[in-house]
């Protein structure tokens, strides 16, 4: 039974649809990412959740009580926002105790949980710290730990860590993880950084346009994407032109070189399709039976650090492969003719 | 350097000003130091002065704060259109600066004894109010007539703070159960009270100084602290310049200190919008 | 468990719930009462001033004020001392901010102390310091319209120099004159041509905001003995009956006229300061 229910929701604002009839179930304990550009209605069906915006129509249930008619303050859920809205005329210790304090719990007991929070954080010290004395990355823990203070039953996140800088993002995103996991508490989480996404979520929910694109497991999104939204939004991704030669024996030709991809294909020979290949796929061919090969010039060598990205010039399409860097490795030069080779289930078909 | 010319200005045209007025108030008429005219600046006729302008101002800082507020609230945060937000900025522009004379005369063609409200509530619903005690001339009267600068001050300095109550704050409150009510207890007040505590000083300083309304509505018969100042210099009383400047030396003195309470508190208030 | 789909009861929503709706109807209403507060005032002075003549309404009033040789001379006194004020409060300021901002930004913080100085003290103690001081030799400026010029420029020097420093903020001064410098302009080319040209609407709202003030300022004209605009018409109230309310009026088209038309200008500037207060 799913722990939280969006049945049919819509938003419209104005002549606008954010949110175009989503349905979506979510389990207990699982942490959801919703994952998107801007505009395509991540943050707009958050708030709905938490109650900071009706919908236009559908229903959003938690535990399978219907939550639509009831006010923000009212329905259990832990929200993050993503300037962290800490008060700040509240120490940390205070902003972490305000759920309590308006729910009209003794202090005795207020003091106890704050204490489990901030220990919970890793804040033990700094409790009695105003936000303008702390850095982004505490304000966002003692924002997190305010959220789950009052033991809500969803944790909402709004791209909490959008705010800060690149390793205080891969840091906290851990942090945030390992907690949840910790306390069981099922969350929804709304970024645009899809690597965020990967790395934290047991399932992504690619949005566009206010509808869902593709549901599943980051395997699932990043090595079977549904449409060539989620390909390419989705880490990086390599998109050439090719022609269907025999479609039953899943035959394709790009530049005149033959290829195979590991199943039949649709529709007639002649018809021309997006292949697309995972960088991380392709490799300095060397003979593999089985393997496809494609032959170009090589145009350029990008040093990424830890991954050499080369880029290969195959007729009118462009193929890039990612190396693990080896300082020990002599790579081919620049206008040379080089071979690329990968299995054919790497090929990725998109109309 | 190229501040000497603002500061040459400064110096002839208001800091020496200011230290004749300092010196003036220690001088006897034939120059020697006294502290008499301090003194004399407790006398009762006088006190009273400073009390009756002190309540003036008062009445009108705390009147025009309340209003203010709940007209800036009511255009930044309470859900009117945009466009009804930026009017009334413009208007408390122009209202901010229509003191004076002309404001006097238009509130003694409103409310003066043949004013046109007066007529209509005394025709219309048989209400008078100069036989109900009101007077235009008096106390209520000159409050009223401050109010009209006084409140859109207030709606030009505390819109920028009410700007800065974040949207956020009050979503995170009612996600964590708050009422209302409670947001505005705990949260919203406690932020917003240093630049409510310094608009009211500011307030208060502005109309403690005011004259030219004043003058024009009661022609210079309503013992306000500026009007005895002003009576001094054009020699209409005894002459006594030199209590004239004891006058305007307590009349500075508490304007510096507003002044000096103002600053504070605008300091204390923007620490809690820079986090 | 999948729940039944189609009871789904449309909701027509505007955005936040909950206490936004009881909250416009407070809203709503403190603005009507604000309003009309506002507005009252101004619709009686109007309606008074078209009484001049009995039991009909009528511009005789404002015909009256027109015609009189003593509002063209007094009007007249009035714009030349806002058109002096303005000249010398900004060939004295504009100088000053560019070199706050450019030379020494510690200085910043004693001009906006100077700025305070106006609050603290207030035209009616100026001037009787202004008298005090000047009435005798060798400084005898108390005859000269030199004072009172030299009293406006104080009374609205916190105006102008937040005008022009918002300006010359929005402008990246700093930048700016490096750029020109950079490029081979001189001193005098880099002022007239790259910083003027570009605070022109600063400039503007610092001018419309001190021709408000000057215009109608009464205590320091009626102190020092000036046929000004605002002692005229203080002098009108003490007799007549109508011809005030006419005044007063015009007084606020003038006003209104200035200060919105500045505030349409200053609008596009940014990080502007609230142009608050006058004289009063």
């Amino acid at each position: 039974m799913a722990y939280v229910e969006l049945i049919d929701l819509v938003k419209h604002f104005g002549r606008h649809t954010a949110v175009d009839s989503m349905n979506l179930g979510i389990m207990e304990g699982e942490l959801v990412s919703f994952l998107g550009g801007s505009g395509c209605g991540k943050t707009t069906t958050l708030r709905m959740i938490a109650g900071f915006e009706s919908p236009t129509s559908g229903r959003i249930r938690i535990r399978d009580l219907d939550v639509v008619d009831v006010p923000p303050n009212r329905r259990g859920v832990g929200m993050v926002f993503q300037n962290y809205a800490l008060f700040p005329n509240m120490t940390a210790r205070q902003n972490i105790g305000f759920g309590l304090k308006v729910g009209g719990k003794p202090s005795a007991e207020i003091d106890r949980r704050v204490n489990e929070m901030l220990a919970l954080i890793h804040m033990e010290e700094l409790g009695s710290r105003f936000p303008h004395q702390m850095s982004g990355g505490q304000q966002q823990r003692v924002s997190l730990a305010r959220a789950l203070a009052a033991s809500p039953r969803v944790l909402l996140l709004d791209e909490p860590l959008s705010a800060l800088d690149a390793r205080i993002r891969v840091l906290l995103r851990g942090e945030i993880r390992a907690i949840q996991r910790q306390l069981g508490i099922t969350t929804i989480y709304v970024t645009h950084d899809q690597e965020e996404a990967l790395s934290i979520s047991d399932r992504i929910v690619v949005m566009r346009d206010g509808k869902i694109e593709q549901l599943g497991t980051p395997f699932e999104i990043y090595n079977r994407p549904a449409t060539a939204f989620v390909a390419s939004f989705i880490g990086s991704l390599n998109l050439l032109s090719a022609v269907v030669v025999e479609p039953d024996a899943g035959t394709l030709a790009v530049d005149g070189q033959r290829i195979a991809a590991a199943a039949p294909i649709q529709g007639a020979a002649g018809r021309m399709v997006r292949l697309s290949l995972r960088p991380e796929m392709i490799s300095l061919a060397n003979g593999s039976a089985g393997n496809n090969h494609l032959t170009g010039t090589l145009s350029n060598v990008v040093f990424l650090g830890s991954i050499v990205r080369l880029v290969l010039r195959i007729g009118g399409n462009e193929l890039f492969l990612d190396t693990f860097n080896n300082p020990h490795l002599a790579l081919p030069a620049i206008g040379a003719r080089v071979t690329a080779g990968f299995p054919p289930e790497a090929c990725i078909l998109l109309e | 350097m190229g501040l000497a010319p603002f500061l040459l200005f400064a110096l002839a045209f208001m800091l020496l000003p200011a230290g004749a007025i300092l010196f003036g108030s220690f001088q006897d008429a034939k120059g020697a130091f006294t502290f008499l005219n301090v003194a004399h600046l407790f006398r009762p006729g006088i006190l009273r002065s400073y009390l009756l302008t002190i309540e003036v101002s008062l009445v009108t800082a705390l009147g025009g704060a309340v209003f203010g507020f709940l007209l800036a609230y009511a255009v930044t945060q309470g859900g009117l259109p945009k466009t009804v937000r930026g009017f009334l900025v413009t208007f408390s522009g122009v209202a901010s600066n229509f003191a004076g004379v002309p404001l006097a005369f238009a509130f003694i063609s409103t409310l003066g004894r043949v004013g046109l409200v007066t007529v209509i509530l005394k025709e219309a619903f048989g209400i008078s109010l100069y036989d109900a005690g009101f007077n235009l001339y008096s106390f209520w009267g000159l409050s009223l007539a401050y109010l009209y600068f006084q409140l859109p001050l207030m709606i030009l300095i505390i819109t920028p703070a009410l700007d800065g109550l974040r949207k956020e704050w009050r979503e995170a409150c009612e996600n964590l159960g708050a009422s209302p009510l409670q947001y505005w207890r705990h949260v919203a007040l406690p932020i917003l009270a240093p630049s409510l505590l310094s608009s009211v000083i500011l307030l208060f300083g502005n109309a403690f100084g005011a004259y030219a309304t004043a003058y024009a509505l009661t022609g210079g018969f309503i013992n306000l602290v500026p009007i005895q100042i002003g009576a001094q210099i054009r020699g209409d009383v005894l002459h006594d310049p030199n209590l004239g400047y004891a006058l305007a030396l307590g009349m500075v003195v508490i304007m510096t200190l507003s002044i000096l309470g103002y600053t504070r508190l605008q300091k204390r208030a923007s620490r809690f919008t820079r986090s | 468990m999948i729940v039944a789909r189609n009871c789904a009861r449309s909701r027509n929503s505007a955005g936040p719930r909950n206490s936004a709706g009881p909250r416009k109807v407070w809203s709503w209403l403190w603005l009507v009462l604000g309003s009309l507060y506002f507005l009252v005032p101004l619709l009686a002075t109007f309606f008074f001033s078209l009484r001049g003549k009995k039991g009909v309404l009528s511009l005789v009033a404002y015909a009256h004020v027109f015609k009189d040789p003593q509002f063209l001379t007094t009007f007249t006194f009035s714009l030349e001392m806002a058109v002096l004020t303005i000249a010398a409060g900004l060939a004295l300021i504009i100088p000053t901010a560019i070199w706050v901002h450019l030379r020494v930004p510690r200085a910043r913080v004693l001009i906006e102390t100077f700025a305070l100085l106006p609050f603290v003290i207030p035209p009616i103690v100026l001037v009787f310091g202004l008298i005090r001081l000047f009435s005798r030799p060798p400084f005898a400026l108390v005859t000269s319209p030199a004072l009172l010029v030299a009293g406006y420029v104080v009374l609205s020097f916190p105006y102008i120099f937040r005008a022009v420093d918002a300006g010359l903020r929005a402008i990246d001064l700093r930048v700016l004159t490096e750029a020109a410098q950079s490029l081979g302009a001189g001193w005098g080319t880099t002022f007239f041509r790259v910083v003027l040209p570009n605070i022109r609407v600063a400039l503007l709202s610092a001018a419309f905001l001190t021709f408000s003030i000057v215009v109608g300022e009464l205590t320091l004209a009626v102190m020092l003995a000036w046929p000004a605009f605002g002692p005229y018409m203080a002098l009108m109230g003490r007799d007549l009956a109508y011809e005030p309310a006419a005044l007063a009026i015009v007084s606020f088209l003038l006003t209104w006229g200035s200060i919105a038309f500045m505030q349409m200008l200053s609008r596009s500037i940014a990080g502007r300061g609230s142009f608050t207060g006058g004289v009063h």
